[in-house]
């Protein structure tokens, strides 16, 4: 919710798809025709970056990341998948992504006495 | 390969992966190593350290218990299948949109340790949080279970219209499992249920 809000309040904008079902992809998929470089109106900024949680919060839901892998193929975006909820034992995006971002203060540290962060390069 | 690192958006503190086969890899690494900033304290960063030890053992555990509790409270909902059920839907991987979760699962029974539970009415909703009796808290992933009345605490009043168009129930309830016994986990969650049936009783 932070990244939508920051990029709403202080950013270009976003589009929001809240379900992320295959409705929801039918309609991004439209959008990113629409918004594709031949038709999109040169005085906005093109669409560079999706944001997913893997699973998603509250509802648990996951998304198609092959899907939005292909997406982000065809139409030159970066996605980027939160798999604090999954977390790292339990699932593997990072084929799938080009950012892969935890929050090390939930499951991975546990206690709740500490909150931290690191950057990961996957050399 | 770790390196160390620092909060990145509003506090919550996150780490940062790159795919190496990504296409903008190269462009990634050399901005970050351009801008990188160790700002991380280091007690904290020894205390993290010291936390994470046990992850593995931990996530298995947490996993295990979600698991359980999960199978419990789905068999009484409505989604799953319980006539005059006050739990309307579990919402856990295991149940949504598993074919996709399973695309990215490591192996075989790991759907985490971080559910929600939508009711009937709003009373039951009350009720089964009121009859819990784990620490309420909004965070998760704890070694203690916590329960969060997500949509009253996540969102402004002028805000929750908005969610709950977006699929999130006013009476949703999340919860975060942590390492407790299984079988005290189960009682808690039968004490909880069999208040929230209570509460629609007249």
């Amino acid at each position: 919710m932070e990244t939508y809000d920051v990029l709403k309040s202080w950013g270009p904008g976003c589009h929001f798809f809240g379900y992320g079902t295959a409705t929801d992809m039918d309609k991004l998929e439209t959008l990113l025709e629409q918004e594709s470089e031949s038709q999109r109106d040169p005085t906005t900024p093109p669409i560079l970056t999706l944001f997913t949680e893997f699973p998603s919060n509250p509802l648990l839901h996951s998304s198609d990341v092959l899907r939005l892998r292909n997406l982000a193929d065809k139409y030159n975006f970066l996605l980027v998948i939160d798999d604090t909820i999954g977390t790292f034992a339990n699932v593997d995006v990072l084929p799938y992504a080009d950012i892969l971002v935890s929050s090390l203060t939930k499951i991975f540290s546990g206690s709740a006495n500490v909150m931290g962060g690191r950057y990961v390069y996957n050399f | 390969m770790i390196l160390k690192g620092r909060d990145i958006l509003n506090r919550r503190l996150f780490s940062l992966v790159l795919n190496r086969n990504g296409r903008y890899y190269d462009v990634f690494k050399t901005y970050l190593k351009s801008v990188f900033e160790d700002t991380y304290y280091d007690g904290d960063a020894i205390q993290m350290e010291c936390n994470s030890r046990d992850y593995h053992h931990r996530v298995e555990v947490a996993n295990r218990n979600t698991e359980a509790v999960c199978d419990f409270l789905h068999s009484h909902s409505i989604a799953g299948g319980a006539s005059d059920a006050v739990i309307k839907k579990v919402f856990y991987p295991k149940y949504n949109a598993r074919d996709d979760y399973e695309r990215c699962q490591i192996s075989a029974n790991r759907f985490g340790s971080l559910f929600s539970l939508s009711f009937t009415s709003i009373e039951a909703s009350h009720a089964f949080y009121d009859a819990l009796s784990c620490w309420k808290g909004p965070i998760f992933g704890t070694n203690l279970t916590l329960v969060c009345a997500y949509t009253i605490l996540s969102f402004y009043v002028s805000e929750q219209e908005w969610a709950i168009g977006h699929g999130i129930e006013k009476s949703l309830l999340r919860i975060g499992v942590g390492l407790e016994d299984t079988e005290t986990l189960l009682k808690m969650m039968t004490v909880a249920l069999d208040a929230a049936k209570a509460s629609t009783v007249l």
